[in-house]
């Protein structure tokens, strides 16, 4: 008997939980819309016509204001208000021709008032109170009331419209950021043949696949197994479920995946019917449950096990009667089933809820957690900008100054507040050097062609006193998402110090170069004259000595000319000035500097130009220094009766010039060092005692200057000697000019 | 007696040594050569003189050489066509310097420290018969 109550207590025990699970389930699915009602009493109130009108104008969505034909504004509302930032006691200040942007535009509305009596879709911009700018549209209506004439205008904030679109192409730009890094699975199916279109880097994580071109070659069937757990073909089920998702727009469900290397998961799957491009396609957010399974196939377990319990109970029962007992095993047992049942359905559904809110919240945390972080950086940006030492400015695409950091506050002279919203080339002026009288137009010029842009070397700033500084600058355009310049960066500094430092080098190599060579000169000239013999006769001995002092003078000379080039190359200023040059005709007039001593020392010399070469964009000067310093190397330190090749040729990226001598050639130990400052091999000493050391160092500084190349090999080749042995003797040299040529180089001064 | 008329040589150098060279040099050669020291006293020589050429300096003291020469430019029609080569040591920088020379009317450009004495009377002699 006991045993009996025991049972029919628990039967009513699990009423009340079941009952209990069906309320809070409901409670929990219900989701009641609410509908505002428009009350009675506003109804009420809005009754009286005049009261209509005040309230209608009042709160219409656009600005709308009246005035008179003279322009003196006698109504406004609130959006008006909201739009330009005039309320309603300043206005009545205010005349309304004050609040087109362009003096033109009024005259334009004038006329059409005139001919018209109104004006229709007008868009221009308006001037806000602080002075900014908006584009609105107008619509204007002349009305009379007999006795007098009034304007009613409305006005369109159209600027919004582009805001917004940017603003879209922003939330798309976070969507697909969302998308991309999303934990969720999201995958795309597309018809005709529901293959996978794309797929999420999860998406990719949870199937195990390489890449998502590998997934986007898969179907949904390639990637569960042959058979579904009921029993049911994957590939029959998977059309149903798709068929499904896009009759009524979605379709939730349990499904067997199977990962790309074969094994099968428990998922559940949710379809989104979406549309891009005019065209359907199925977006797909799965879930792998193979935990929750576990969970469920327990639950299950622990049912089963229950019952099995339960059952155990049973024979006793029996003693009783004889069918009932029965009736009750068959009712438990059925009744068991349902619990069952209705538990599956409880946590199916509440699965469903789960999944949508987990994958609202981790959205909504992504979307906070960018929030942040592009708050963040947008802090550190402006720090960085506040504090820098160069004067940073930024303009939008129509020239008005959106940002001005303390810095060009002190280089230009302008306070902040006087430069923000305005257009900054009514204060800001740059010009390219001192004489000129207009400011330069670099700035616009960055911003049509949507490329950085560098002032001169002479650029100045006029100050807002009017004084002018030298600077220098650089203009940087900001791209919009769609690649169009919305606006630019400059960025300016004082060069002052560095102007004058320029300066005082550029004078420093004048005088130098006036001061050494002023006693040479007048040296050289009085042993001339003393040689020459219009002085007297002068006898061997004094001959002697007087060319000793002729070519020290000379030494001292050559150094005087390359110390002054080489420390032009080193400041920096060495002009390059290419001009299109024939290179066979160009090695001709070299050789012809070296035409005589070839000559006087019997040296044979070969010529090779490549045929059909092109012309060469060359600085004659600079590629004359270096073939002169190479030839009289290779005709110094070739012995009598040597053998000289200068040849020219080109391969795919350079010209090449070649300088190919028997002569001395250059040691091993000593080949490191051939082109520093002041360096002689000992065997070129023997050779010539008056060589500089210094030539190879600056015919290596001005190939540098045009990005060619110099380098040589020795020795290069065999030589019967007088006395019958064969040796290996020879340099040549290699000198390279990119196939484009040398590139033009603004510079102050000429090398000489 | 003398039937050629000597050429008169203007020479304004601050130099000392170079210009006793040149003095020297172009006297052997059959010129009658006046001498200043300066910008300033180079103009007044001039104006007294009228060389048939003058051979200027740059660098000098009180008035430099290209200065005295667009004063002389200015000056008088004579001023103006006078044959001027300036030898001097220094290398002007920067192209509009040397723009500016050549819109003064010189004849050359010789750097001193480049050319000998005898091809420098050559030069003078040349220019002397084309005008």
């Amino acid at each position: 008997m006991a045993i009996y109550d025991f049972i029919v207590f628990n039967y009513f025990f699990y009423i009340i939980i079941i009952a209990f699970f069906f309320i809070v389930s409901f409670a929990l699915m219900r989701q009641k819309s609410q509908v505002r009602k428009i009350s009675q009493e506003e109804i009420d109130v809005i009754e009286k016509r005049s009261e209509i009108f005040s309230v209608c104008f009042k709160n219409f969505p656009f600005a709308i204001f009246l005035t008179s034909l003279s322009g003196k504004i006698l109504f406004i509302n609130t959006a008006f208000t909201e739009l330009l930032g005039y309320n309603k006691k300043e206005i009545t200040k205010i005349n309304a021709l004050n609040l087109y942007a362009d003096p033109n535009d009024r005259i334009l509305l004038a006329n059409a008032i005139k001919k018209d009596h109104k004006i229709t879709d007008f868009v221009i911009n308006f001037k806000r109170k602080d002075g900014t700018l908006v584009g609105v549209k107008l619509n204007t209506l002349l009305l009379s009331d007999g006795k007098k004439e009034f304007l009613l205008t409305t006005a369109v904030n159209v600027s919004k419209e582009r805001s917004m679109e940017m603003q879209l192409a922003e939330s798309h730009k976070k969507f697909r950021f969302l998308y991309e890094n999303s934990s969720d699975a999201i995958m795309r199916i597309s018809p005709p043949d529901w293959k996978f279109t794309a797929g999420n880097k999860a998406t990719l994580e949870m199937f195990q696949v390489k890449d998502e071109k590998t997934f986007a070659s898969l179907g949904p069937g390639e990637l569960s197994p042959e058979y579904q757990p009921d029993g049911t073909l994957s590939e029959v089920k998977l059309k149903k479920m798709i068929e499904k998702a896009v009759e009524d727009g979605s379709n939730f469900f349990e499904w067997t995946h199977k990962r790309y290397n074969g094994k099968d998961f428990f998922a559940t799957v949710l379809l989104l019917l979406l549309e891009s491009h005019g065209k359907n396609f199925l977006q797909a957010i799965v879930h792998d449950i193979s935990q929750q399974k576990k969970e469920e196939e327990s639950f299950r377990q622990f049912i089963k096990t229950t019952k099995t319990k339960l059952s155990g109970f049973v024979p006793f029962v029996g003693k009783t009667s004889s069918n009932t007992p029965e009736k009750e095993i068959i009712d438990f047992e059925s009744f068991l089933k349902t619990i069952g049942g209705v538990i599956d359905t409880m946590k199916e559904r509440n699965l469903e809820l789960e999944n949508v809110q987990r994958v609202m919240s981790s959205l909504l945390e992504d979307v906070s957690k960018e929030k942040n972080k592009a708050e963040e950086s947008k802090k550190q940006t402006e720090a960085i900008i506040e504090s820098s030492g160069d004067g940073v400015f930024v303009i939008n695409n129509k020239g008005v100054v959106f940002l001005f950091n303390p810095a060009a506050e002190k280089i230009s002279g302008w306070k902040k507040e006087e430069v923000i919203g305005k257009k900054y080339d009514d204060m800001i002026k740059f010009y390219s050097n001192e004489t000129e009288k207009e400011p330069n137009l670099l700035i616009k010029e960055s911003l049509c062609s949507g490329l950085i842009k560098k002032m001169g070397t002479k650029a100045i700033l006029r100050r807002k006193n009017g004084e002018t500084l030298p600077i220098t600058d650089c203009i940087s355009p900001i791209k919009g998402i769609d690649g169009k310049v919305t606006g630019g960066v400059i960025i300016f500094s004082d060069a002052s110090k560095e102007r004058e430092i320029d300066n005082a080098k550029s004078e420093f190599v004048s005088l130098v170069s006036h001061q050494l060579r002023t006693p040479i000169s007048s040296m050289s000239w009085f042993v001339e004259m003393l040689m020459s013999g219009e002085i007297g006769d002068i006898n061997e001995k004094q001959k002697e000595y007087l060319e000793e002092i002729s070519y020290s003078n000379r030494r001292m000379e050559m150094m005087v000319s390359m110390l002054l080039n080489i420390s032009r190359i080193e400041i920096g200023r060495a002009v390059i000035e290419p001009v299109l040059t024939d290179m066979g005709s160009f090695i001709d007039a070299s050789l012809s500097h070296v035409e005589l001593i070839l000559e006087k020392k019997e040296i044979f010399l070969e010529k090779k130009i490549q045929k059909d070469l092109p012309l060469l964009c060359v600085d004659q000067k600079l590629l004359n220094i270096v073939m002169d310093n190479l030839l009289s190397n290779a005709v110094t330190y070739t012995l009598n009766e040597g053998h000289i090749t200068v040849s020219v040729s080109k391969n795919a990226n350079d010209f090449i010039i070649e300088v190919s001598d028997d002569g001395i050639g250059i040691p091993k130990q000593d080949q490191s060092k051939i082109f520093t400052k002041l360096f002689r091999s000992d065997n070129a000493k023997e050779i010539d005692t008056s060589g500089t050391g210094i030539g190879l160092y600056m015919t290596k500084s001005i190939i540098e200057s045009w990005n060619g190349t110099i380098r040589f090999s020795s020795p290069v080749t065999k030589k019967i000697a007088a006395d019958g042995e064969e040796k290996f003797v020879g340099t040549s040299f290699f000198v390279t000019i990119p196939i484009s040529g040398m590139m033009k180089k603004e510079g102050t001064i000429q090398l000489t | 007696m003398e039937t050629t008329v000597k050429k008169i040589l203007l020479i304004v150098e601050d130099e000392s040594s170079a210009r006793k060279a040149m003095f020297e040099k172009f006297t052997r050669e059959g010129f009658e050569v006046v001498v200043a020291f300066n910008g300033e006293d180079g103009l007044e020589q001039a104006k007294k003189t009228h060389p048939d050429l003058i051979l200027l300096d740059i660098i000098m003291p009180k008035m430099d050489g290209i200065t005295m020469l667009e004063k002389l430019r200015e000056d008088s029609e004579w001023g103006k066509q006078v044959p001027v080569i300036i030898l001097t040591n220094i290398t002007i920088e920067g192209d509009e310097k040397m723009k500016r020379i050549n819109d003064l009317g010189t004849d050359c450009y010789l750097i001193k420290a480049d050319w000998k004495i005898s091809d420098v009377v050559e030069k003078v002699k040349t220019t002397l018969r084309m005008t």
